[in-house]
């Protein structure tokens, strides 16, 4: 059994998985930047290593330190949680040669899964479906248009350099395909500097659906069923549930199964998720597989009532699971809604400061995984998400009323977040009725109106104890302030 | 007195009233008193409810919570509007780091054209002229992290 484990992250997620090491009696070491001295996953494990200045590309991104690190501390092993280090296979073939399990997949699946070409050929070759499409290197434009008809439209041209729906055209119609192709290709060699383009189909509003598949250390693969992703604002997920509101017992089968091939076909390891864009007819498309541990793995957590985590541990050292994957079943409804420093009034742009005051409530069937802590500093270096709360409850109506029960009894002052927000899109019709697409939130809340200022909001800020005119607006702005003198700026009103 | 203050670009006046709760100077409306719990929690009590509340303020912000939701409100004599640096300039409207300056200082800009690109948490913003005319400085440097509200760059009008 692995003995010691490096935490190779920041946030909730290192938390979190420090949690479930303490229960398996795992020795952890936690690792921080220097801006994260005082943070709670450097407090929460058992020993913690300081990696280097703020900035991730000297901290936790910085494979040298991590593994010196892991060394030093006499680790044997490595969680990499999500993002930072954990879809790096040169780093996990580095993990290995000095002796530190990469708890996670192999090398191998990661680098086919984490390239969109080789993962396209390689489910086309396991029969996984794919969105029908058309890649080639050289394929001319008679021929693209040949391929386009063949597919129908619309059609959805694609720079093969692209991401992040930079270089993406839609084309609705056979008379628009030459111009766009034009346009297509000179925005590719402007950004990319590659005019390669490729076409798919375009899925018109598609669902985002995800199988949560692991693989146990004897290489048995199974599902755990799928997670709903489709409420979405630009492209990054804030609330996630499970079951999905569009899957029954027969889609959940066949999306299963096709997860199970396509994590099947790389010989996968661990725990990864496959994502599928789910079209409104009931076909679904691999979209990519992610070779991690999720954001929003709780919910599944929560439905089937396994620690992923503690699953991902015992296949890293060998030992077989807990549960029979065979005796598994979902109960119930569970759903996610992310906290992040953002303000949703103003395009969501990110926000910092310091967590003057959080209470957190505590309801039953109701779990929050934090990274944040009162007094933490949220600074401009990493992600902006600073918790996850997610509720339990037996139907999606129920499990939605906890979780904005739990929103609105959340308190976190003293940094913007989109909490007020969250709310809102609980209470939304269209959440309601389960009928969710990626674009919903673009299309419901465009713009998004803050709640009205009640009398008692207003009450309580002319409660407030004036303050001395403060050096805030004066600040250098070469530097920030640190969370301390921040922090003696505060004054509490219940300390007067 | 009225205290005023600003949320959403609109400002709120609120007076004490003889028996010491607080109400709405400008109409005729209900009541709401602040009190205090043994404990230390604060309670808005109002003739409808009386319900739990959070208040933190620092010098330019007073942070609400009750009924659900968080609001920020800014006392109205001390703030200095956002986004308006002294002599005509622009702000960073989001914590960062500036990446790259985008023209040089004595350049003639248009309105809306990209003066510099500041990134913050895997976002990159362009900072764009308000008003054409010339660029007469920039008040921050590639490389360095600035607070919300911090000047950025002159523009002086044609």
């Amino acid at each position: 059994m692995i003995r010691k484990v490096l935490v190779a992250n920041r946030g909730e997620i290192a938390v979190r998985v420090m949690r479930s090491l303490k229960e398996l009696g795992v020795a952890s070491v936690a690792v921080a930047s220097e801006a994260d001295i005082n943070a709670p996953h450097a407090l929460a494990a058992d020993e913690c290593v300081i990696l280097g200045p703020a900035p991730a590309s000297e901290s936790y991104l910085n494979t040298k330190a991590l593994l010196k690190a892991a060394k030093d501390t006499g680790c044997d092993a490595l969680h990499p949680g999500y993002g930072f280090v954990s879809e790096n296979a040169s780093f996990t073939e580095e993990c290995e040669k000095h002796g530190i399990v990469f708890i996670g997949p192999s090398a191998e699946s990661m680098r086919v899964m984490g390239s969109k070409t080789a993962s396209r050929a390689a489910m086309t070759d396991a029969g996984v479906p794919v969105v029908p499409g058309f890649h080639s290197e050289k394929g001319s434009d008679d021929e693209l248009f040949e391929k386009a008809k063949e597919i129908g439209w619309p059609i959805l041209l694609k720079a093969s350099a692209g991401g992040g729906g930079k270089g993406m055209r839609v084309v609705d119609k056979p008379d628009a395909f030459a111009s766009s192709l034009e346009l297509c290709r000179s925005e590719a060699k402007v950004s990319f500097g590659d005019d390669t383009v490729y076409l798919e189909k375009y899925v018109t509003n598609p669902r985002h659906v995800e199988i949560q598949v692991f693989g146990d250390f004897e290489g048995n693969i199974f599902a755990l069923g799928e997670r709903e992703c489709s409420v979405q604002r630009r492209h990054q997920k804030i609330i996630e549930e499970s079951p999905s509101p569009a899957v029954d017992a027969n889609l959940r089968k066949r999306m299963s199964a096709a997860a199970v091939e396509a994590a099947k076909a790389v010989a996968y390891k661990n725990a990864g998720t496959v994502e599928f864009l789910l079209d409104e007819d009931g076909s679904f498309y691999f979209l990519e597989m992610n070779t991690r541990l999720q954001v929003e793995h709780p919910v599944t957590e929560m439905v089937y009532g396994v620690d992923l985590v503690a699953a991902q541990v015992l296949t890293a050292s060998g030992k077989p699971l807990t549960f029979d994957p065979k005796t598994l079943a979902p109960r119930g409804h569970a759903i996610e809604a992310r906290v992040y420093a953002e303000d949703p009034a103003v395009g969501f742009l990110p926000q910092s400061g310091t967590v003057a005051l959080l209470r957190e409530p505590m309801i039953p069937g109701l779990r929050i995984d934090s990274g944040v802590a009162e007094g933490s500093e949220v600074g401009v270096y990493y992600d902006p998400m600073l918790a996850k709360i997610i509720a339990w409850a037996e139907t999606r109506e129920a499990a939605t009323a906890r979780l904005r029960a739990a929103l609105e009894q959340y308190v976190l002052l003293g940094v913007q977040t989109n909490v007020n927000f969250l709310i809102d899109v609980l209470g939304h019709p269209t959440w309601e009725s389960g009928k969710l697409t990626t674009g919903f939130l673009g299309q419901a809340f465009d713009p998004w109106t803050p709640p009205e200022l009640p009398l008692e909001a207003l009450a309580l800020a002319g409660h407030a104890p004036s303050q001395k005119s403060s050096t805030h607006e004066n600040r250098s702005s070469t530097q920030l302030p640190t969370p301390w003198q921040e922090w003696g700026a505060w004054r509490s009103l219940t300390e007067n | 007195m009225a205290k005023k203050f600003r949320y959403r670009d609109q400002e709120f006046s609120i007076e004490k009233d003889k028996s010491g709760d607080w109400v709405n100077p400008e109409t005729d409306g209900p009541s709401v008193s602040i009190t205090r719990t043994p404990g230390g929690s604060l309670r808005a009590k109002s003739d409808h409810a009386d319900l739990p509340a959070y208040a933190i303020a620092s010098a330019d912000q007073v942070w609400v919570h009750v009924k659900g939701r968080a609001y920020v409100l800014e006392p109205v004599q001390k703030s200095r509007r956002r986004g308006k640096a002294p002599g005509g300039g622009l702000t960073a409207p989001m914590p960062g780091q500036v990446m790259r300056h985008l023209v040089n200082v004595g350049d003639k800009v248009e309105e809306g054209e990209a003066l510099l690109v500041i990134e913050a948490m895997k976002m990159q913003l362009e900072i764009k002229a308000p008003h054409s005319g010339t660029l007469t400085r920039f008040l921050a440097e590639p490389g360095e992290t600035v607070p919300a509200g911090t000047a950025l760059a002159e523009v002086a009008p044609e």
